[in-house]
């Protein structure tokens, strides 16, 4: 199950497929409507042009963080439910370069290549069979990998014992970090704003 | 575009007030309900919160289960099916989600196996959120079991030893090829191992 909804996603029953499938529709629209179904939308952000990406994500983390912890302290999410990963330090690490440097190259996430696909962008569609390709060609490289894949397993470890601190600090401390985040991205864009002006004036 | 801004910044505030109140309160559980839910003592419980999950070998697991180890229970976190098809001796079937209801008891060490990473640490961290100190996940879940117990390769100083305590589930213990040190896929098993010191000789019946 992945608390707080009430499905138990991995043993395949059809109410929580339907649950699946309606959380994957909300999420693909939350990322339509936030523009992120565009491959140069993303790439303004490593550009530091558009700072969408990391006002919406950030906002979801702070969103999701906040929502949980108050919802816990209320007694309505268990967070004994709610799913953490398992952590394999070097292998996510990997991942991760592996991950990004996709990310760069396509100018597209998996999530946000489902969206350009369904939205029909040719773009989307190839990245989202790259996507699969990658996926069968890992699955299919797990018995080759299989000892670096196993390694620097710490359990599901989280920032609270990780840090040795509250989750109320760490809480605070995402939320504080992103509110600077947001006022420093619009000093960015407001700035490689009027850079890109003075460059056309010249011109 | 004015009232936007005034929104996004309400918003914005709006976080900072419950950021900055999570960070007073500290943890995400109202002092009575804590002391009301709590089993174990506070202390105990934030060291439980998040641990590093504790792993066993199925070979660890196999001993435990043939020396009788006080207290120790085996739980399935796979489905029914899969279940009923094979499963470790002595093992319960339990589903993730009952997993709450399993209260601890005094001794007792749980020993935690799937064929999925993700549903065992879950399940791990659920069992110490209420209170249980000694819980293992079998590493490789069923696929180790199957591996290591039921149809080992085996060699070297402790080749008797895994002999035995594979035939004792019912398994097939083999003594290693070239091959198999040259990394080519094993096919049938060659030949059996005998041991001196299988205690139990060779027993005909498989526990899963």
């Amino acid at each position: 199950m992945i608390a707080p909804l009430p499905f138990d996603f991995a043993n395949g029953t059809q109410p929580s497929l339907a649950g699946a499938l309606g959380v994957g529709i909300a999420f693909g629209w939350c990322l339509e409507r936030a523009g992120l179904g565009s491959a140069p939308k993303l790439m303004g952000q490593f550009t530091l042009r558009d700072m969408t990406v990391l006002k919406v994500m950030f906002s979801a983390i702070v969103t999701a963080m906040l929502g949980l912890f108050w919802l816990s302290w209320l007694g309505v999410v268990d967070l004994a439910r709610v799913a953490v990963p398992p952590t394999f330090i070097g292998p996510q690490i990997a991942g991760g370069i592996v991950f990004g440097a996709g990310m760069a190259l396509a100018g597209l996430c998996p999530g946000t290549s489902c969206v350009a696909a369904a939205t029909g962008r040719l773009d989307g569609l190839t990245v989202a069979g790259g996507l699969f390709a990658g996926v069968l060609g890992a699955g299919l490289a797990v018995p080759t990998i299989a000892r670096f894949y196993e390694s620097g397993s710490r359990g599901t470890l989280a920032m609270p014992a990780a840090l040795g601190v509250a989750r109320g600090t760490v809480t605070f401390a995402v939320v504080a970090g992103a509110l600077a985040a947001f006022a420093l991205a619009g000093r960015i864009e407001r700035a490689m704003a009027a850079r890109a002006g003075a460059g056309r004036v010249r011109q | 575009m004015t009232d936007t801004r005034a929104f996004v910044r309400g918003l914005g505030a709006a976080a900072a007030v419950l950021g900055a109140l999570a960070f007073v309160v500290g943890a995400p559980v109202r002092p009575e309900r804590a002391a009301r839910d709590t089993i174990i003592s506070a202390a105990t419980r934030d060291a439980l919160v998040e641990p590093a999950m504790e792993t066993v070998s199925a070979l660890q697991l196999a001993q435990w289960i043939r020396d009788g180890r006080p207290g120790l229970r085996v739980l399935d976190l796979r489905d029914s099916s899969a279940f009923e098809t094979r499963h470790i001796p002595s093992a319960e079937s339990f589903g993730l989600m009952q997993l709450p209801s399993v209260l601890p008891k005094p001794g007792e060490t749980i020993v935690l196996y799937s064929d999925d990473d993700l549903r065992d640490a879950q399940g791990a961290a659920w069992l110490a959120e209420v209170g249980h100190t000694r819980v293992h996940v079998l590493r490789g879940g069923m696929s180790a079991w199957m591996r290591e117990v039921i149809d080992p390769v085996v060699q070297g100083d402790s080749a008797a030893a895994i002999a035995a305590l594979s035939r004792y589930f019912g398994g097939v213990p083999r003594a290693a090829t070239p091959n198999d040190n040259a990394g080519v896929a094993r096919t049938r098993p060659a030949a059996r191992v005998q041991s001196a010191t299988d205690e139990f000789g060779v027993v005909a019946r498989r526990g899963c």
